[in-house]
């Protein structure tokens, strides 16, 4: 049984987040991504707090595409 | 042939005459506990001496504890060894050596020492650890990285057991309102089901492994009671290799079992390992919050960067232009000081010489050349410079520094006889 893997895990959210916070920190970025970077960062610091708290997996199961395992 | 017959009442009377008699005493014994049940408050055993590394019983014999005295021997026993009595442990006992007519020879146990079995349970202890660590995996577990979010959980537990209920609960309760998924695979927590039972469940977590994030064997917490199930190499070397973190929280006082050595954490209790989940997911959102607010912050802080160099360029432009300007006036300046005192010298110089063209007009001015001495002579309205254009008769005009006279030339003559001269100085 393999579950679908394709979508971000936690960690690899966190280590993009955390690229984005340094590069904006050592002034990497110019003002034009400033921006773009800003919003990606909320998307990701929005879908780590979601992990934390929130049942994705549940409403998976609950959800009517969830196919029987096999 | 008449033989002198005892009565077999008789001759286990004697028996036991000649046992008591020859055994007075009590005896230390070592002996391994191979069956166990109570009874009516009485503690009923059979005691076993096996052959060393093998099973084959060498020796045995039953054995009972009384009811007062193993009402005080269990918790004093259990109490030091965290180990309750049972079914293979070994035990070093003081015994009398009693027979009974009916039920024949027996051990009466009259003390225990816990510090034995401590020390036995510790030697098995060491001895799976050497064999788990001579396969080069007594670290494996613990070396594992451990998930960022310990959500999904796989518990190992007995599905009626206190701990169980505890462990749930305290995940539930988390203040924060993490989101944990348990899945329980029941297994028989004590006693010689231990083993398989918990093995089985680890191999149905392991098929599924993907599944889950992290393993918990708890067990209720409680009464004291058969541990040594969780010393066994099998379940140690499992564990050891297991491809998730394993927590253990078997919920004992005293030494860690061999399981609790290999696993990836060992906490005391159930409660104990649901908080070690939350911790780990505390420590997630906490690094979270962290990133935020870092971010918080260096976004206002790279944008004034950009602004502080906007205006440093800005303020460099102006003051580029404004160093080159002055630096244009500086030169402007000088150059019109220059021109200013050229033009000042030029006309002092002017001046001078004009003074000097002046003085020197002066000096030639008839007048002054009159007033030292000196005549201009006239003839005919013009100036007579050489005596040969004279002749006598002639009519001379001379005009002095004072006034002017009328004369009629003589004579004239060659040469100027200079002792006249009139030069007084």
């Amino acid at each position: 049984m393999e579950t679908e893997k394709n979508e971000l895990t936690y960690s690899q959210a966190i280590a993009r987040l955390q690229q984005i916070v340094s590069q904006i920190d050592n002034g990497e970025l110019e003002v034009d991504q400033l921006a773009d970077s800003l919003r990606q960062a909320n998307d990701l610091i929005a879908f780590c707090k979601g992990k934390l708290t929130r049942a994705e997996e549940e409403v998976k199961k609950i959800s009517p595409d969830s196919q029987p395992d096999e | 042939m008449e033989h002198e017959a005892l009565s077999l009442c008789q001759l286990n009377a004697l028996v036991r005459q000649t046992l008591e008699a020859g055994m007075p005493e009590a005896y230390w014994v070592q002996a391994e506990i191979s069956e166990l049940r109570v009874n009516g408050g009485h503690c009923y055993l059979e005691f076993v001496q096996k052959e060393e590394r093998r099973d084959t019983i060498v020796a045995k014999a039953r054995g009972v504890i009384w009811r007062s005295l193993f009402a005080v021997l269990r918790p004093y026993f259990e109490q030091a060894t965290g180990q309750s009595l049972a079914p293979g442990i070994k035990v070093l006992v003081e015994v009398r050596v009693s027979f009974h007519e009916v039920y024949g020879f027996s051990l009466t146990v009259t003390d225990i020492d816990p510090s034995y079995t401590v020390g036995d349970l510790a030697l098995r202890r060491r001895e799976i650890l050497a064999r788990v660590e001579a396969e080069g995996v007594l670290g494996m577990n613990r070396e594992l990285p451990f998930p960022m979010l310990p959500q999904r959980v796989a518990v190992i537990a007995s599905a009626t057991s206190a701990g169980y209920g505890d462990f749930c609960d305290q995940l539930a309760a988390n203040s924060r309102g993490y989101y944990f998924r348990v899945t329980l695979f029941p297994a028989v927590m004590q006693g010689a089901e231990l083993e398989p039972s918990v093995l089985r469940a680890l191999d149905s977590i392991n098929a599924q492994a993907d599944d889950f994030d992290v393993v918990v064997i708890i067990r209720g917490g409680g009464a004291t009671s058969d541990l040594r199930g969780f010393d066994t190499y099998a379940l140690a070397s499992a564990c050891a290799q297991f491809p998730l973190p394993v927590i253990t929280g078997i919920g004992h006082q005293r030494d860690d079992t061999v399981l609790d050595s290999v696993a990836y954490q060992r906490v005391k209790t159930p409660t104990a390992a649901a908080e070690y989940l939350i911790a780990a997911m505390d420590r997630a959102a906490d690094r979270l919050a962290e990133l935020a607010s870092r971010l918080m912050q260096a976004v206002p802080r790279a944008l004034s960067r950009s602004r502080d160099r906007l205006l440093l360029l800005q303020g460099r432009v102006g003051s580029a232009a404004g160093s080159r300007l002055s630096a244009e006036t500086l030169r402007l300046q000088s150059l019109r000081h220059r021109c200013d005192m050229g033009v000042a010298a030029l006309l002092s110089d002017r001046r001078h010489r004009l003074q000097m063209i002046e003085q020197h007009l002066a000096d030639a001015s008839p007048s002054r050349i009159l007033a030292r001495g000196y005549s201009i002579t006239l003839c005919g309205g013009r100036v007579v410079k050489d005596a040969q254009a004279l002749k006598a008769g002639d009519e001379l005009l001379t005009v002095l520094s004072g006034g002017s006279l009328k004369s009629a030339v003589t004579e004239t003559l060659e040469n100027n006889d200079l002792k006249y001269g009139n030069r007084e100085e």
